[in-house]
C-alpha cells in the first residue's frame, strides 16, 4: 500500500452562478483570495511550501499559467514554484492527484492545489476573418490600403465567437455537453420527469444543508469588487423554493424537439475557487496536523466523448480494482451533477450486469449507488459547477460531508468532458 | 578640489565635478569659483572641440546650490553679489567658443539644472530614480542661474512656466519629451553609450545639428506654437498661469508668483539684461522671511529622514512582513491601504463581515483617487488589494509581525481588544495603537509584552496627510520605537516620536485652537467671519469649517479628554457641549453641522443663529464684536502658548520638529514657518505681552507659559 494524501484542511469561495454577484471578481483574484485565507487557516509557514498547483479550464489570456499568478497575488514567496492543470471539469481534482503523484515521487514535500474558474469571464472573441482585417488595417501603410482592407469586412463577420459556447462543445463528437446528457438519456431512457425529480432533490437537500450550516466551515466570504459595498456569503444557485411545478416549465435546451434536458435539470455555469494544503500522512504528523481527511487511491478513465457522463462509472470500475473495494464499503458517495440525466443513468449503468460485461470486462454489476448515500448535501444542479473549482470542492465537501456524520470512507467521481472520468477513495481517519 | 579636467587626444575636454567628502555635488561659492577658473582657461583654449561636463558621483548631477549659504544671505545686496556671480560663470560657460555637453547622470536640480540648462546639449541617463528640475519656489525663491531666462527659450513658455511654477522635477522619459534633454542612454551601459554619443556629436556635423533641430518650434505642436509665438498669446498664458496661482496660493506664496512675474519681463529681453533681472528678484526674494521660513522646513525635513526614533544608534529596525489591521472603518481601511500599498499583507479584521467591506471600500477608493491621475493601473490595484484579506477571526495572526489597532475610541474597548490580539501574537510581533488621544501607559495595563506595544497615531484621511506621530509608553522598548519610524518612513509617511500625554502633541495643540473658537463664539463671534479670518491668515480651514470636517462628534470627544487631562485652561466651551449634546450637532458627515453640506458645496447653517442667540440669552452673555486681529491674536497665540507649554514637558524632541507635526499634521500655514517660528518671527516680547492682555480680559489659559517668558526676557529665540 502507498502512503496516504493528508488532506490538511480545504476551503472554497461561494460558488455563484456567472453574471452574478461574483462576476467582477477574476478568476486569478479569486483563487488568490482563497490560498491566502487557506495559508492563514492552517498557519503554514509558506517558506516549507514547494509549489503551488492549480485546475483552471478556461484560462485567461490575461492571466497565462493562472497558477502562478495565483501563488504571488496571494503571497506565496517568489521561490514557490507554480503550475496549472487542466482536466477539463475535474481540473480541481486534477491539481490534487498530481499533486499526490509528486509527493509519493519524493519531488516535494508540501505543495497547495486547487481550481479557480470564473465562467463570468470567458471572453467573446472575433471571429477568424475579422481577426484576419484587424491584422491587415495595422499592417497597412496608407489610408487607401486601410480602406481598402476594411472593405473586405461582411456583417457575418462581426457575429463574435462565444468562449463558453466553445469550450462546452466537444470538438471531436461535435457535441455540446448538454448533448452528450441527451444521448445517455436516450441510452438509459431516463424521463424528464425523473430528471426534473432529480434536480428538485438536489435544491432541497443543498437548501437544507445551507440552512444547517453546514457549507460555512469550508467557505470563505468574498468582499465582491468593484464596489466592495457586498460580501458573498454563501451559494447563490440554491433554490429552496424549487418545485416540479416550477421545473417542468422550462423547455428542453440542447434538444429543443424532442429532449428532456432543460437548463433547470443541468448544472449552471458558475463563478468559484477552492484549495486544499497537501502533503503524505506522515509529514502532516511530523508538523502536527490533524488533517480534514485522507485519499487514499484515485483513477481516471476513457471513454467515448459523446458519453463522457458515465466517466464516474468507468474510473470507479478502475479504482475498485486498483483499491480492491467495493461500491458498498464507501459510506457516503458524492457524484458530480453535470446534468440530473448524467446522475441517474451513472446510477443504472452501476448497477447494471450487462453494462458492466458490454463495457467494464466484469462479470457483475459495479454495485448499487444508494440514494440516500449519493449527494448527501445536493450537488452542482443546486450548488453549480465552476469547471475549473467543482474537483476541488467536491474533495473538501465529502470531507465535510463525513465528518459531519461520524462516517469514514467517501467515494468522489466526477465526469469529465471529452470524455473522461474520474473517482477518488477517501477517507477521514 | 572639486574639478578635474581631462583633455583626450580627440581634442574633447572632460570637466568631471567632484565635491570633496560628500556623497552628492553641490554649488557652493568654493566650487563656483573653482568652475570659473576652469572655464576661464578653457575659454582661452582653441584646440578643443567638445567640453563634455560630468559628474563623479554616484546618481547624482548636481542636487544645487548650498542651501546653507542662501539660508545664511541676509542681505539684499550681499545676495545679489553672490547671485549675479554664480549667474555669470554659467554665462561664461554658455558662451564658450565650442559646444558643450552636460551629462546628467542622476538627481539634476536647482543651480544643476541651470548648469545644464547653459550648456549647448543634454543627455542624462534613462534611470527611473533620476530627476531633474528646478524647485526652487518651494525655498520661497525662484531659479536665480539663468534658469528662468534659459528655461523657456528651450522648451516653450508653457512647458517652462509648468516645471517653475510647480516645482515638480520631472523624470528623464518626461524630460526628453519636454525637449529638457537632447537625449536618453541606457544607465547600465553608461560608459558605452556616452562615448558613441560624444563621438558622433565630434564626427558627425549633421548629428548636433539634427539634435538642436529636433528642439526647434517647427517641431512643436500646432497648439503650442499658435499659443507662445506671439505677444497675446503669450499675454493669455501668462494670465491664466497667475489666476492659477492666485487660486492656488492665496497669494500667500510670493515666489511662484515673482517667478511668473520675472519669467514675463524678461521673456523679450536680450539674455544679459533678462539675467539682471533675474537676480535682482532672486536677491530681494532670499532675504525674506517667508524664504527664511520655508528654507528652515527643508532643513527639518531633511533632519526627520534620518531621524532614528532613539538615541541608540546600534538597534536595528525590525522588518514589518505581515501586518494586521482591527478595526474596519475609515481609519483602519485607510492604514490598511497604505500597508498594502508598500506591499505589505495585511489582514484586515473586523467582528463582522458587513464592516470589513467597509475598510475594502476606503482603500478601493483611495486607490480610485490614484487611478484617476494615472498614478496606478488597474492591473496593479489588482494585485495592492489582494495583499488585503478581510477577516473576522484571529486566523493567521501568529506569523505577524505588526498589528495596528484602530477600534472605536473607547480605552476600555480598546484595552479588551488589544489584550486579545496580543494572546494570538508571536512573541516578537509589535501591537500599535492609532488612538488619537488615550493613554498609550495605561492601554498597556492589561499588556503581557508592554515593551512591544506603541501609539501609532495616522491622520485622516491616511492616503493624504503625511504625519503619523509614534508615541512610546512608559515601558516601549527603544527596538519597537525604531521599527515604527523605519516602517512609517518606508511607507512615505513623516514619522514624529511625541510622549505620551492626552491629545499628544497636535491634537492638544489643535484642540486647544477649536475651543478658542467656540468660547469666541458664544462671545458674540460669528461663524462665518471667524473662519474667514483665520483662512485669510492661512489656515487651510476656519475653525468651524474644521470642525465639521473633523465630526463635531469626534472633536467633542478628545476635547473632553484633554480637560479631564488639563483641567480650567481646557475646559469645552459650553456652547460645544451644547451643539453637540443637545442640538446633536456632526458636521459634514450627517450633512449639518456649523454649515449645511451638499456634495461639495456648503452653506451657513442658518439655523445656529438662533440657538446661538438662545444660549448667549439662557446664560447671560452680551454679545461682543471682534475684529480680524482679536480672533487671529486669540485663535492662533492660545495655540503658540500650549506649543510652548508642549515644549517644556519634552512632549516633542525640538521646535523643529513640532511646527513640522502641526504643519503636517493641520496644515498650519508653511509660509509662516510654523507655530514656533511665527511666534520667533513676531517677537516673543510682543507674543508675551499680548499672551498678558489677553489673560487680563479673558482668563488664565493665556498666562505666558514659562519658557516663553524667560525667552522673552532673554531675548532668546526657539530657532537659533
Amino acid at each position: 500500500m502507498k502512503e496516504r494524501l493528508a488532506i490538511v484542511d480545504g476551503i472554497r469561495s461561494p460558488f455563484c452562478k456567472s453574471g452574478t454577484s461574483m462576476a467582477n471578481i477574476l478568476a486569478d483574484d479569486l483563487g488568490a483570495v482563497i490560498v491566502k485565507e487557506l495559508i492563514a487557516r492552517t498557519e503554514i509557514d509558506v517558506s516549507l511550501i514547494d509549489e503551488l498547483i492549480f485546475g483552471n479550464v478556461g484560462q485567461p489570456a490575461n492571466a497565462p499559467n493562472i497558477a502562478r499568478v495565483i501563488g504571488l497575488k496571494a503571497g506565496l514567496p517568489l521561490d514557490v514554484i507554480a503550475h496549472t492543470v487542466h482536466r477539463n471539469c475535474a481540473s480541481g481534482m486534477e491539481s490534487v492527484t498530481t499533486g499526490y503523484d509528486k509527493l509519493l515521487a519524493g519531488n516535494a514535500s508540501i505543495l497547495v492545489a486547487g481550481g479557480t474558474e470564473s465562467m463570468s469571464n470567458l471572453p467573446f472573441n472575433f471571429s477568424k476573418k475579422m481577426t484576419l482585417v484587424f491584422e491587415n488595417v495595422m499592417k497597412a501603410k496608407s489610408l487607401g490600403q486601410k480602406l481598402s482592407a476594411i472593405s473586405t469586412l461582411r456583417p457575418a463577420d462581426l457575429k463574435p465567437v462565444i468562449s463558453i459556447v466553445e469550450g462546452l462543445t466537444d470538438p471531436v463528437c461535435g457535441l455540446s455537453m448538454g448533448q452528450t446528457a441527451e444521448v445517455l438519456a436516450r441510452e438509459f431512457a431516463i424521463t424528464r420527469a425523473q430528471q426534473d425529480q432529480f434536480a428538485l432533490q438536489s435544491h432541497l437537500k443543498a437548501a437544507q444543508a445551507n440552512e444547517a450550516g453546514f457549507f460555512t466551515q469550508e467557505i470563505h466570504p468574498i468582499v465582491l469588487p468593484p464596489n466592495y459595498s457586498q460580501v458573498q456569503f454563501n451559494d447563490n444557485a440554491i433554490r429552496p423554493d424549487q418545485s416540479l411545478e416550477k421545473l417542468a416549465k422550462l423547455k428542453p435546451f440542447f434538444d429543443r424537439v424532442a429532449g428532456t434536458v432543460t437548463a433547470a435539470n443541468a448544472c449552471p455555469i458558475t463563478d468559484g475557487a477552492g484549495a486544499v494544503l497537501i502533503m503524505l500522512e506522515s509529514k502532516a504528523k511530523e508538523l502536527g496536523y490533524s488533517p480534514l481527511g485522507y485519499l487514499k487511491e484515485y483513477s481516471y478513465a476513457g471513454l467515448q466523448p459523446e458519453r463522457m457522463g458515465l466517466g464516474p462509472v468507468y474510473a470507479t470500475s478502475k479504482l475498485l480494482d486498483k483499491t480492491g473495494m467495493s461500491i458498498s464499503d464507501f459510506d457516503l458517495v458524492e457524484l458530480n451533477e453535470a446534468f440530473a440525466a448524467q446522475v441517474i443513468a451513472n446510477q443504472k449503468a452501476f448497477e447494471s450486469a450487462v453494462f458492466a460485461q458490454r463495457y467494464l470486462h466484469k462479470d457483475k454489476a459495479l454495485g448499487v449507488l444508494d440514494s440516500d448515500l449519493l449527494n448527501v448535501n445536493g450537488g452542482a444542479i443546486a450548488l453549480g459547477h465552476p469547471v475549473g473549482a467543482t474537483g476541488t470542492r467536491l474533495i473538501i465537501t465529502m470531507l465535510n460531508a463525513l465528518r459531519r456524520r461520524n462516517k469514514n470512507s467517501g467515494l468522489v467521481t466526477l465526469c469529465i468532458g471529452g470524455g473522461q472520468g474520474a473517482a477518488l477513495a477517501l477517507e477521514v481517519e | 578640489m572639486n574639478f578635474t579636467l581631462d583633455i583626450s587626444q580627440s581634442a574633447v575636454a572632460t570637466l568631471t565635478f567632484d565635491y570633496p567628502g560628500k556623497r552628492i555635488n553641490k554649488l557652493d561659492s568654493v566650487a563656483l569659483l573653482e568652475l570659473k577658473e576652469q572655464i576661464d582657461s578653457l575659454a582661452k583654449n582653441n584646440v578643443v572641440k567638445l567640453l563634455v561636463f560630468r559628474s563623479a558621483k554616484k546618481d547624482t548631477f548636481i542636487a544645487g546650490a548650498d542651501i546653507n549659504e542662501i539660508k545664511d544671505l541676509l542681505s539684499e545686496e550681499q545676495a545679489y553679489k553672490a547671485i549675479r556671480t554664480g549667474q555669470l560663470i554659467l554665462n561664461d560657460m554658455s558662451k564658450l567658443p565650442f559646444p558643450t555637453l552636460a551629462v546628467i547622470n542622476g538627481v539634476c536640480l536647482g543651480g544643476g539644472c541651470e548648469l545644464a540648462l547653459a550648456c549647448t546639449y543634454r543627455i542624462a541617463t534613462d534611470n527611473l530614480n533620476a530627476i531633474i528640475g528646478l524647485p526652487e519656489v518651494n525655498l520661497g525663491i525662484i531659479p536665480g542661474f539663468g534658469g528662468c531666462v534659459r528655461l523657456p527659450k528651450l522648451i516653450g513658455l508653457q512647458a517652462a512656466l509648468q516645471l517653475i511654477l510647480s516645482a515638480k522635477p520631472v523624470p528623464p522619459k518626461k524630460a526628453l519629451r519636454l525637449k529638457l534633454v537632447d537625449h536618453l542612454y541606457n544607465n547600465e551601459l553608461e560608459e558605452s553609450s556616452v562615448a558613441d554619443f560624444i563621438e558622433r556629436l565630434v564626427n558627425e556635423k549633421s548629428f548636433g545639428k539634427g539634435l538642436i533641430k529636433r528642439r526647434s518650434i517647427s517641431s512643436k505642436k500646432f497648439q503650442q506654437r499658435i499659443l507662445e509665438d506671439n505677444i497675446l498669446g503669450q499675454k493669455l498664458i501668462f494670465k491664466k498661469a497667475k489666476d492659477n496661482l492666485l487660486k492656488k496660493t492665496k497669494g500667500q506664496y510670493p515666489a511662484p508668483l515673482k517667478a511668473l512675474d520675472t519669467i514675463e519681463k524678461t521673456l523679450n529681453l536680450k539674455t544679459t539684461e533678462a539675467l539682471e533681472v533675474e537676480a535682482r528678484v532672486v536677491s530681494e526674494l532670499v532675504v525674506s522671511v517667508i524664504s527664511k521660513n520655508l528654507i528652515q522646513l527643508f532643513f527639518t525635513s531633511e533632519a526627520l529622514k534620518k531621524e532614528t526614533g532613539i538615541t541608540e544608534a546600534k538597534i536595528e529596525p525590525l522588518i514589518i512582513n505581515q501586518a494586521a489591521v482591527l478595526g474596519a472603518g475609515v481609519m483602519g481601511g485607510g492604514i490598511a491601504w497604505l500597508f498594502s500599498k508598500n506591499d505589505i499583507p495585511v489582514r484586515l479584521k473586523d467582528i463582522e463581515w458587513d464592516a470589513v467591506s467597509k475598510g475594502y471600500q476606503t482603500a478601493a477608493q483611495y486607490y480610485g483617487q490614484l487611478k484617476k491621475v494615472h498614478r496606478i493601473t488597474e492591473n496593479q490595484i489588482r494585485v495592492k488589494m489582494n495583499h488585503i484579506a478581510g477577516t473576522v477571526n484571529y486566523n493567521g495572526f501568529k506569523k505577524i509581525n505588526l498589528v495596528v489597532e484602530a477600534v472605536a475610541e473607547n480605552i476600555e474597548v480598546k484595552k479588551t481588544v488589544l489584550a486579545e490580539a496580543e494572546a494570538q501574537l508571536s512573541e516578537q510581533a509589535i501591537l500599535a495603537s492609532n488612538t488619537s488621544s488615550l493613554s498609550i501607559t495605561e492601554m498597556a495595563d492589561n499588556l503581557q509584552r508592554p515593551e512591544n506595544f506603541i501609539g501609532m497615531h495616522f491622520f485622516n484621511p491616511v492616503n493624504r496627510m503625511p504625519l503619523v506621530e509614534i508615541i512610546p509608553g512608559e515601558k516601549t522598548s527603544q527596538q519597537t520605537i525604531v521599527t515604527l519610524v523605519k516602517l512609517a518612513k518606508n511607507a512615505g509617511k513623516t514619522p514624529i516620536v511625541v510622549a505620551d500625554c492626552a491629545g499628544f502633541l497636535v491634537n492638544r495643540i489643535l484642540i486647544s485652537f477649536l475651543n478658542e473658537a467656540a468660547l469666541m463664539l458664544q462671545e458674540g463671534g460669528v461663524v462665518t467671519e471667524m473662519d474667514h479670518a483665520l483662512e485669510a491668515f492661512g489656515l487651510p480651514m476656519g475653525p468651524f469649517v474644521l470642525a465639521d470636517e473633523v465630526g463635531i462628534d469626534i472633536g467633542y470627544h478628545v476635547a473632553k479628554v484633554l480637560e479631564q487631562a488639563y483641567g480650567e485652561r481646557m475646559k469645552v466651551a459650553g456652547l460645544f457641549t451644547h451643539l453637540f449634546v443637545d442640538e446633536k450637532l456632526l458636521g459634514k458627515k450627517s450633512g449639518v453641522g456649523f454649515y449645511l453640506h451638499k456634495g461639495h458645496d456648503k452653506s451657513y447653517n442658518e439655523a445656529l443663529d438662533k440657538i446661538i442667540y438662545t444660549y448667549r440669552f439662557s446664560n447671560g452673555i452680551t454679545a461682543k464684536a471682534f475684529n480680524r486681529e482679536e480672533i487671529v491674536d486669540r485663535c492662533i497665540l492660545i495655540m503658540v502658548n500650549e506649543a510652548v507649554k508642549c515644549l517644556q514637558e519634552n512632549i516633542v524632541k525640538n521646535p523643529a520638529y513640532l511646527d513640522m507635526a502641526m504643519i503636517l499634521g493641520t496644515g498650519f500655514p508653511a509660509f509662516t514657518g510654523g507655530l514656533l517660528k511665527y511666534a520667533d518671527n513676531r517677537g516673543l516680547a510682543d507674543i508675551c505681552d499680548k499672551l498678558n492682555q489677553l489673560a487680563a480680559l479673558y482668563g488664565e489659559r493665556f498666562l505666558p507659559a514659562e519658557q516663553l517668558i524667560e525667552k522673552a526676557n532673554n531675548s532668546g529665540k526657539f530657532y537659533n
